[in-house]
């Protein structure tokens, strides 16, 4: 029964960043290399808060100071590979002759970029959750819930996306400088990463709720950042898709 | 293993490091789902020559759901509705019983049992309600001496052991634990596992989460014991990691020669020499708890004391025809006599104590089957309530022959003058056997020595926890207990002056009181006594109050000594040794030859200076069932003892949660529906992302 | 290597060098034999080495399934046997069975 847990969790987590890696990513090796330079942006965020964790530790700092600064780290390296990726730009218009989408829209490099901070830190806080969970216990002795699996899972997946949506709100707020929408980012980074710690409290849909309630916020923004509307949704939904690809690629 | 091992490391490091960083709880999730309980004595296999008995788990561990059956009635609710199956039964000691067991084993609703001992704050917990043994109603039958003749059915109408319910040669395919919990503090299993999650209330089934343990007690040996030895020794020489899969039952007969002997001296002339035997070894199905206080240690314990007495007239030994007297204790005797059969075999082989050498000039003469004048045997000795007596047992079928007849009437007669305040009682019933004893497998090989068994039964057993984990000091403790030893021990030293001198022992010689009980302390209530730790040197490296098992062990053909044969072995040199005045560097670095070994004992942690050197005359032989010595042994033959312990990697108890597989295969289907959504509506916005996302001027002209 | 580039003669002579390097107790080659070529053999518009590549294609896949039978039978009668056979079944064990019969 424990492995049933295991591959339900594994799913739900990383189902949708699976289903977006492979259907939008894999396609094209430039968007595979971003999404690895955007993840490897994400470790080495990790590598500085571990290491200001690690001078926190010895002068007996709460953890919420680890939070915090962890969350600001993110969002500087996310400002890095926004530099990185805005100097490649001239190199990648050299390499893609053939997709052309990677450069004439914006949003793309933002959503890959994004997509790959939240794979990694996702795999990061899920793996060895996981990995515990194939053994034939479930968590419960000692009065802890007996779903905390199924919230570890929820609260990545939350994260993954969040991850992506911040991603494309971001460097649009820096492109357009827009600097509400960077405020958002930080600010609700910096909020649902603070929920979190209400788990060990055991108050875990204070913490779900709440985030995917800033999931949905921020994807709408960044939907709309990115040029959706409800015109655009509409067209969708009426228009056959075919008939679209067809008229663009005349 | 190591790989995933170091794949766990290596998240396990990361994910610390970003729960820190992400301020999630930082516990290790294992800790939230697991929980290890450690004071647990498992079960394990034992293999002979054609069977395998004991226990074994899966080698992934044996996972159920907790079932406290606190009564007989308990079982019933199991049988006729547990739904949870596979059950994990707690069972109080008292229904450990063969009865309850099978019953257990036949319903295929187990998975595993632990038997829950309750021990009160001071750890002195009461035996189950006696009679309680798991030994056979006829231990050792097969290999003793009554195999094929008048006797063999004997045993079987007039048992020695009624108690016997067998179980201990029973073949288990699930995991059995002996787990000692305090009763007034927290226990883990009944009061967090059990009562919490798993007990029906009125008949109802207790609904999930339920708390489930895992019993991991996996045994490498299967069948019997020439298959694992074959598979040991083809994974020997084709494994690259090769080691055996069991190992022959095996520890060291220890002996004292009261005389030094050099063979120079000339040979052992035939009858001259008077043998004092006793055994050192119990059993219990639970490794790690076989205390064996009646069954071995009153036998042994009142050896010590005649070795003290007759350490004191050793000069008047030889005034008659008695050249020598041998002390003898015997080990792995629950197993088929391993010990004596093994030192009758070497006997009759010319290979006791040690095979000539011709250039070793400091060696013991041969001791032959021959050379035996008398054989006295100390068997269970504990006074019994309402009766001290002492039963003297000898065997009807070397009586037969009047010569031995004779010589045995004499040994009774003296043994029965010098009983001072004892009462004895001669069995005189030809028809009744030897009970099992030592002596057996020198009477097979040898039928024309005299020799009596000494012990505190007549006909069934007076020890009501004949090999068993509750053959402990509270069940033969009494007042009495020291006094009655130190009588018996007087009774045999006397006597074994008076047949070496043929006069009475002078009375200044008298009984160590205060070795006997500091013997028995250390042997049956705690080994981390003043005696071992001196005997020791002060290095025992002993936990506190514990006791050490007598359980025979097994020989990895090293010679490292167990714990418990290594102080008794100091014991006996303290006892029959010589001090010298010699310095440590001087002892240590002494001719030790196979007549004399030097040792130095009674050296205090805090004064190396301290501590005497001793000249000893204690010697330990190969206490190795033949069976593994003699070529194409026969297995099947019951000839000598057959048997081996598997082996294991490990012993591990821990309980947790088990969820309902509603709830798994729900979580389950959640996530599969969500990764079957996710493609779906990736693939629609990816395909629509044109007209969804219409890229805008400006950001191209950006 | 993509069998697709080669000459039809270069074909055949590969095809025939995996064929006979079967017999040598590597029916692994034969199944991959059968396998690449199969197309070769038996899709392909004709080509004058097509019939010899279809013989030892086929004569390839026939010894290929007769080792594929041997196999499985031998293993089936293996694990079925091997308890019973005690000695020997342990000396043709390449894991030496642990705590089981």
């Amino acid at each position: 029964m424990a492995l049933l847990e295991f591959f339900g969790c594994a799913f739900l987590a990383f189902g949708p960043p699976l289903a977006m890696f492979l259907l939008t990513i894999a396609k094209d090796p430039i968007r595979i290399i971003i999404l690895i330079a955007s993840a490897f942006f994400w470790l080495l965020s990790l590598l500085t808060s571990s290491l200001l964790w690690l001078v926190a530790v010895t002068l007996h700092s709460p953890i919420v100071v680890g939070v915090i600064f962890s969350v600001l780290f993110q969002e500087l390296f996310r400002y890095f590979i926004y530099l990185l990726l805005r100097k490649a730009e001239v190199g990648l218009k050299k390499l893609t002759e053939s997709d052309t989408a990677i450069i004439t829209n914006k949003n793309i490099l933002a959503y890959v970029s994004g997509l790959g901070f939240g794979i990694i830190s996702g795999t990061f806080s899920l793996v060895n959750v996981l990995a515990d969970a194939t053994g034939p216990g479930t968590v419960g002795l000692h009065g802890d819930s007996n779903l905390f699996f199924l919230t570890s899972a929820l609260t990545t997946l939350c994260f993954i996306l969040l991850h992506t949506a911040w991603g494309v709100l971001f460097f649009h707020a820096l492109d357009k400088k827009k600097y509400l929408a960077l405020v958002w980012v930080v600010m609700s980074h910096l909020l649902v990463s603070l929920l979190t710690l209400m788990n060990s409290s055991q108050l875990y849909l204070a913490t779900i709720l709440p985030a995917y309630a800033v999931l949905v916020v921020t994807a709408l923004w960044a939907a709309g950042a990115a040029g959706a509307s409800f015109t655009s949704l509409k067209k969708c939904l009426t228009g056959p898709p075919m008939t679209v690809q067809v008229r663009v690629e005349d | 293993m190591a790989n995933i091992l170091n794949v766990k490391i290596f998240l396990w490091l990361s994910l610390s490091v970003i729960f820190l960083a992400t301020g999630l709880n930082a516990d290790r999730i294992t800790e939230k789902i697991y929980q290890r309980i450690d004071e647990g004595f498992s079960c394990f296999r034992r293999l002979n020559g054609t069977h395998q008995i004991g226990c074994s788990s899966s080698q992934s561990g044996n996972v159920g759901v907790v079932h406290f059956l606190e009564t007989k009635l308990d079982f019933d609710w199991l049988l006729k509705v547990g739904p949870d199956a596979p059950y994990v039964v707690l069972l109080p000691p008292d229904l450990f019983r063969r009865e309850n067991l099978m019953t257990l084993k036949n319903s295929g609703k187990i998975a595993g049992v632990v038997v829950l001992n309750q021990t009160d704050t001071t750890l002195r917990n009461p035996a189950p309600k006696p009679p309680y043994s798991n030994d056979l109603t006829c231990p050792n039958k097969i290999t003793g001496l009554y195999k094929e003749d008048a006797f063999s059915s004997y045993c079987d109408s007039n048992p020695w052991n009624p108690a016997g319910d067998g179980l201990l040669f029973e073949d288990f395919k699930f995991p059995i634990f002996f787990i000692n919990e305090t009763k007034l503090n927290q226990s883990v299993l009944l009061n967090d596992c059990y009562h919490k999650f798993n007990r029906p209330i009125e008949g109802t089934p207790p609904s999930y989460p339920l708390c489930a343990i895992e019993l991991k007690a996996f045994m490498w040996a299967a069948v019997d014991t020439p298959t694992c030895l074959r598979r040991g020794r083809l994974n020997m020489m084709f494994n690259p990691q090769p080691s055996e899969y069991c190992d022959p039952l095996g520890n060291v007969n220890i002996f004292v020669p009261v005389l030094a002997a050099n063979k120079s001296d000339g040979p052992v002339s035939n009858r001259s020499i008077i043998f004092v035997s006793a055994r050192m070894d119990s059993a219990s199905i639970f490794d790690g708890l076989s205390i064996g206080a009646d069954s071995a240690i009153t036998g042994m314990a009142t050896l010590v004391a005649i070795a003290d007495m007759i350490f004191q007239f050793k000069s008047d030994i030889r005034r008659g025809d008695i050249e020598n007297v041998f002390l003898v204790l015997f080990n792995g005797e629950a197993f088929d006599y391993i010990g004596s059969s093994r030192m009758a075999y070497d006997m009759t082989l010319g290979k006791f104590p040690k095979p000539m050498k011709e250039e070793n000039p400091s060696q013991s003469p041969l001791i032959g089957l021959e050379h035996v004048k008398y054989w006295i045997e100390l068997g269970s000795l504990a006074p019994q309530a309402g009766n001290t007596k002492v039963y003297l047992h000898t065997d009807p079928k070397s009586r037969s022959d009047s010569g031995v007849d004779t010589k045995v009437k004499d040994l009774i007669s003296i043994l029965q003058k010098n009983q001072g305040n004892l009462t004895t009682e001669s069995i005189v019933d030809a028809s009744i056997p030897l009970p099992p004893a030592s002596l057996q497998s020198f009477l097979k090989k040898d039928l024309t020595i005299p020799g009596l068994f000494i012990s505190n039964h007549k006909n069934a057993f007076a020890n009501q926890f004949y090999n068993s984990e509750w053959d402990t000091f509270q069940t033969i403790s009494s007042y009495k207990l020291s006094k009655h030893l130190a009588d018996i021990a007087r009774t045999v030293s006397a006597s074994i002056y008076e047949l070496a001198t043929g006069q009475q022992m002078p009375s200044y010689i008298q009984v160590n009181e205060t070795l006997l009980e500091s013997t028995l302390e250390c042997y049956l209530v705690n080994a981390n006594c003043s005696l071992f730790n001196w005997l020791l040197n002060g290095r025992s490296n002993l936990a506190s109050e514990m006791v050490l098992p007598t359980y025979v062990g097994v020989s990895h053909g090293d010679g490292a000594y167990k714990a418990l044969s290594l102080r008794t072995r100091h014991l006996l040199a303290m006892i029959s040794g010589e001090p010298l005045d010699v310095n440590k560097t001087g002892c240590i670095n002494s001719d030790h030859n196979e007549i004399y070994h030097y040792y130095w004992l009674g050296e205090s942690e805090s004064n190396n200076a301290s501590g005497t050197c001793y000249r000893s005359t204690v010697k330990t032989s190969h206490a190795v069932s033949p069976a593994f010595e003699i070529e194409n042994y026969d297995w099947a033959s019951g000839e000598y003892s057959s048997w081996t312990e598997s082996r294991w990697e490990t012993f591990s108890v821990r309980i947790f949660l088990k969820a309902s597989s509603l709830q798994a295969v729900s979580i389950f289907v959640f996530g599969v529906v969500v990764l079957l959504l996710s493609f779906a509506v990736t693939y629609w916005v990816e395909t629509n992302s044109v007209l969804l996302f219409p890229a805008s001027p400006e950001a191209v002209a950006c | 290597m993509d069998i697709e580039r080669l000459k039809n003669d270069a074909k055949l002579v590969l095809c025939r060098k995996y064929y006979y390097g079967g017999f040598a107790f590597l029916p692994f080659l034969w199944t991959i034999n059968a396998f690449w070529f199969f197309k070769e053999a038996f899709y392909k518009p004709q080509f004058e080495e097509q019939p010899q590549i279809r013989q030892y294609v086929i004569r390839s896949g026939i010894g290929a399934l007769l080792w594929m039978v041997i196999f499985i039978s031998w293993t089936c009668v293996f694990q079925i046997n091997r308890a019973s056979w005690a000695e020997l079944g342990d000396q043709l064990s390449f894991v030496i069975p642990r705590g089981i019969p």
